[in-house]
């Protein structure tokens, strides 16, 4: 029983882990003089590092003594790949919030410049800046390039999350776009 | 092991199913406590139950183990579904981009029609102001208790990481 006990406090910690590690690594990144870089890349390499150590910790400590067969081995790193990978995604879209949501955009800058109008608000998120700074993001993030003069794609990868996201909307009777 | 795996992946595909049914048959309000009651209250009963029903044979362990990876599968699912109840502009103009490839899209047609400023950050004023994290105060916006609480767990979040107060947008 010690070994589930080691394995739900190896489960429940890994999300500090990537956290202290993603910081570690963008100070390191830093260092090297790659500002540039988006922090969501960093925060996927700081989560593969994590991943070899919480794989690790939980065979050494868990796994080996509470699994009796093969079927069991499997079972139990297909847990600690799943409970990893979902406190990963659940990061990830903690950082992306901090990073795209407006929401989010719109209270930091309350909490640091104090009271703001409506009007300024409205001026210093204006439709035209998001779209330029999302742009620039998409390049940075390979998603995006220019070539004479026109945008065009260089991944499918977020127009196949936009296919997916539009498939279970469809599935939850949602509407599908507010266009 | 074995029943770790399973009684967690049952809990999460059962609570998946209800979600389904439930969005599929009433009309959706308050989005965001009705995930929270299906995927986070709703297990700890049935936890419970099962619990109940088999103690002396299967440890409270087990079901603790259960129970986590049940969270981390529905907090990934809640995060998701931000996603998918939402806009977002990102994907939007790579769509309209791929519906134009392989020639592409010069920079003045890739925004739709529906970025405007109050589909924008005017909608998200809005609901700020309606979820009450931010509230008026002689027309000038300032943040509430609750509001300066999340403010602040991401601004402490963002100097951890070494990374800008204010992220570009």
């Amino acid at each position: 029983m010690n070994g589930f006990r080691a394995l739900g406090a190896v489960s429940v910690s890994a999300p500090v882990g990537i956290c202290v590690a993603h910081a570690v690594l963008s100070r390191v990144i830093r260092y090297w003089g790659r500002r540039s870089f988006p922090p969501q890349f960093v925060a996927l390499g700081a989560a593969a590092i994590v991943l070899i150590a919480v794989t690790w910790v939980s065979w050494s400590t868990a796994l080996r003594y509470v699994c009796e067969s093969r079927l069991d081995v499997f079972c139990g790193i297909t847990y600690v790949l799943l409970t990893y990978g979902g406190f990963s995604w659940c990061y990830f879209n903690v950082l992306n919030a901090s990073e795209t949501s407006l929401h989010v955009h719109i209270m930091t800058s309350l909490l640091i410049e104090g009271g703001v109008s409506a009007k300024e608000l409205s001026r210093k998120y204006s439709a035209k800046d998001m779209i330029e700074s999302r742009i620039e993001r998409m390049i940075a993030l390979g998603q995006l390039m220019e070539r004479d003069g026109c945008f065009v794609l260089r991944s499918r990868t977020l127009v196949v999350v936009g296919r997916v996201i539009n498939g279970w909307r469809k599935i939850l009777r949602l509407r599908l776009s507010p266009g | 092991m074995q029943s770790v795996l399973y009684h967690a992946l049952e809990l999460f595909g059962l609570c998946l199913g209800i979600h389904v049914l439930v969005w599929r048959t009433c009309p959706v309000r308050n989005q965001g406590i009705r995930l929270g009651l299906i995927f986070l209250v709703l297990p700890v009963f049935a936890l419970g139950a099962g619990f109940a029903a088999t103690v002396g044979e299967i440890q409270w362990l087990t079901w603790g183990l259960g129970y986590v990876l049940h969270f981390a599968l529905s907090g990934s699912y809640i995060f998701f579904y931000t996603a998918v109840s939402g806009a977002s502009p990102s994907i939007a103009i790579l769509e309209r981009v791929e519906n134009n490839m392989p020639h592409g899209l010069r920079r003045s047609d890739l925004v739709p029609e529906w970025f405007t400023d109050a589909r924008l950050s005017g909608a998200r004023r809005e609901n700020l102001l309606a979820t009450g994290f931010i509230r008026q105060s002689d027309g000038v916006l300032v943040l509430s208790l609750r509001g300066w609480l999340i403010a602040m767990c991401f601004l402490m979040f963002r100097r951890f990481l070494g990374l800008p107060d204010v992220a570009k947008g």
